[in-house]
Formats: structure tokens, C-alpha cells, sequence
């Protein structure tokens, strides 16, 4: 498996165990980053007890380190389709 | 159960008690007695800092020297602390220039990037030393310190530069109740390393990278945040790594969009991402598998 493809199928692994928690979003992995890109309006990360049900899923995966990228206003949001599962 | 000596008998088998702060201090006193004239390694942390004061307050002004190493991987902020707590406390100062980052062996940030480090450090404080009739060289590496991923005390040891707080089993829990206790305001200071430590391993240390997330820094504080806080260089993102009980203001919505802009308008960041778990020590090397998650 390539390296990229790796990558991906980590992303999407972390994408569809988020959903399960009921967070959507999508996930880039960057080696062992996982950058969280929140859907349009999910406010799951600001309840702690969400980031620590979000870092043991994606650890889980295999990531070691987790980030929720914020929202830059000046741009669209970007669409989500529905939650997996 | 405990015996006149402090000692606690638990099953039978005695163990000793940790000696408390204080005691050790007067160790450190007899211990610079008996090393001074002393170099000290010196950049404004909560250790050099309390180092420096108790040498100066033992051996006297003119049996100290504290050495600041300055370049581009040193805090500006830091600095301020370090020339701010000399001038309180009499601590007579020397600043030269570094030059870590014309060495590609720092420069392309390996895993032991400290070593390098810390090899430029030494190699331009002990000429000093000896130029100015020092006997001894000290850093302010501490118990703590020795445990965890520290290619710097290599650098250190190979060299003779001694380190007496770690000599003397001071943890950083004893140096900041001392600290507090001797009126040194670097005593609730987080700590601060180097601004490399922002870089990844294996993502070249640069000026231009430096000050990138010593801008982001800055930015914050002059925000609000406060406590424990790094901004982590991860091309055109960054992550920033906020005191965990600090989350949960910083992800609300309206104090994200501040936070968010202020990185953006500071240091050109086009992605900015909060980590969910909070400030680590060590991250990166736990990012790269140099330790343990």
C-alpha cells in the first residue's frame, strides 16, 4: 500500500469513528497529525469530555497527536455529506 | 510511621523520605564553595535563573558570571526576563553571539538537534571561562531533566560543564518553591525553551521559521492566553498547544476567531489548529517516535 494511500485510508478510519461519536468533519493526516476540520456549526471539541472521547478514537487509529482547525470566517464553509453510519 | 530521621517504615523495609527544598539549598551553597569561582550558562529560565541568584548571594558578584547565549532561537521574551532578573539581583552579565544555525548539522533539525546546540553554546562559554579565570562551568539542568529524550546534557558532559542542581536532586518543583521563597519572580514562570522546539524534526530551523512562531507567540499573549503555550510549525498550519484547562475558552467561537486572527495577522499562518489534548513538554518527539505517546 503507498504510502498516500495509507494516508488516506488512516483519514477515512478517523472521519468514520469521529461520526460514530456524532462529530462531523473531515481529517487530514499528516504523519501522525490528525487535523480535525469541523463541519459547518459542530461546537463537539468545546466540551471537554467530547476532545477526550475525539483523541481516544483517533489514537485508536494510530495518530499520537490531535488538532481542531478553526474556522477562517472569510471563507465558504465547507459542505459535509451526511454522517457515516 | 515515621522514626526521628524523617525515615518511613512501611512492611518493614525503611525508606527515606525526600530531603525537603530547603536542605538542599544549603547543600548547593556548600557545593558552590567549594566549585567557585563559577560560568553559568545563563538564559532566563526558571533554573539559570535560580542558579545564578544563589551563586551571586553565596560566592558574592565578583565569583559569577552568567553567560547569555543570544541568536534567533532565543525568546526575545526570555531575554527581557533574564536581563530583568540580573539587574535585581546583581548578577553580573555577559551576551554573545551564537551561531547554531550556520551549522547544518542544527540547521537540518534532527532528533538531536540539542546536541549541536548546546555544542556551539559550550564551545564559545569555556574559552570565556578560562579567558576570564573561572574554574567551573554550570548549566541549570535540573533532576527532572534527566529523564526523557535530552541529547543536550551530552553536549554538556562531554565538555565538564557541571550541573549542580541536577547533582544535588533538585526537582523543578523544589527550584520554583525556592525560587518563590527567595522572592525571584521566574518562580511561576512556564517554562521556555528554545524556539526550534516548535519545528518538527526533520523541517529545517530557520529564521524565517523562528520568527514565525515567536510572532505567533507573542500575538497570543498580548491576547490573553496565558500558562503554558506553544505555537507547533507545521508548514502552513499552526498548532497551538494551550494549557489544558485553557480549551475551553479558546474553542468557544468568538475567543477562537480572535485567536485564529490574531496568529493569521502576526505571523502568516494560513491554517491555524488548536490541539485537543493541550500543552505537552516533548510533543514533537513524541510526534517523530522519539518517545513514548
Amino acid at each position: 500500500m503507498s504510502v498516500t494511500t495509507q494516508t488516506d485510508s488512516s483519514a477515512r478510519a478517523a472521519e468514520a469513528a469521529l461520526g460514530a461519536l456524532g462529530v462531523r468533519c473531515r481529517v487530514e493526516a499528516r504523519g501522525n497529525l490528525a487535523v480535525v476540520i469541523p463541519g459547518p456549526g459542530d461546537r463537539s471539541f468545546e466540551d471537554a469530555g467530547a476532545r477526550r472521547a475525539a483523541l481516544a478514537a483517533l489514537r485508536a487509529q494510530g495518530f499520537t497527536h490531535a488538532a481542531v482547525e478553526l474556522p477562517d470566517d472569510r471563507e465558504p464553509a465547507t459542505e459535509f455529506g451526511p454522517l457515516a453510519g | 510511621m515515621h522514626d526521628h530521621q524523617g525515615i518511613c517504615a512501611a512492611g518493614g523495609r525503611a525508606e527515606a523520605a525526600p530531603a525537603p527544598a530547603a536542605d538542599k539549598e544549603l547543600r548547593l551553597a556548600a557545593w558552590l564553595d567549594a566549585h567557585g569561582p563559577v560560568l553559568i550558562g545563563f538564559s532566563g529560565g526558571v533554573d539559570s535563573a535560580y542558579l545564578a541568584c544563589i551563586a551571586v548571594d553565596r560566592l558574592g558578584p565578583e565569583s559569577v558570571l552568567a553567560v547569555i547565549g543570544r541568536s534567533p532561537s532565543y525568546p526575545a521574551e526570555q531575554w527581557e526576563t533574564a536581563r530583568r532578573v540580573a539587574d535585581q539581583f546583581g548578577i553580573p552579565v555577559v551576551e554573545i553571539d551564537t551561531q547554531e544555525l550556520h551549522d547544518p548539522n542544527y540547521a537540518a533539525n534532527p532528533s538531536n538537534r540539542c546536541y549541536f546546540c548546546k555544542t556551539e553554546l559550550w564551545s564559545r562559554l569555556l574559552p570565556l571561562a578560562r579567558e576570564r579565570g573561572f574554574a567551573t562551568v554550570l548549566d541549570g539542568t535540573n533532576a527532572d531533566d534527566l529523564t526523557g529524550h535530552r541529547p543536550g546534557a551530552a553536549a554538556a558532559a562531554e565538555r565538564g560543564v557541571l550541573s549542580p542542581l541536577a547533582l544535588l536532586g533538585f526537582t523543578k518543583a523544589d527550584i520554583r518553591e525556592r525560587s518563590r521563597a527567595r522572592g525571584i519572580p521566574t518562580w511561576e514562570r512556564p517554562s521556555s525553551p528554545c524556539l526550534a522546539s516548535r519545528i518538527p524534526y526533520g523541517t529545517a530551523v530557520t529564521p524565517e521559521r523562528l520568527a514565525q512562531v515567536e510572532r505567533a507567540e507573542q500575538a497570543l499573549r498580548a491576547i490573553g492566553v496565558r500558562g503554558d503555550l506553544r505555537v507547533r510549525h507545521h508548514g502552513d498550519l499552526a498548532r497551538v498547544e494551550l494549557s489544558g484547562p485553557d480549551l475551553d475558552r479558546w474553542l468557544a467561537p468568538a475567543e477562537a476567531r480572535r485567536l485564529r486572527g490574531a496568529i493569521r495577522d502576526a505571523a502568516g499562518f494560513d491554517r491555524v489548529a488548536v490541539d485537543l489534548r493541550g500543552y505537552r513538554s516533548g510533543s514533537l518527539n513524541v510526534l517523530a517516535c522519539v518517545s513514548a505517546a
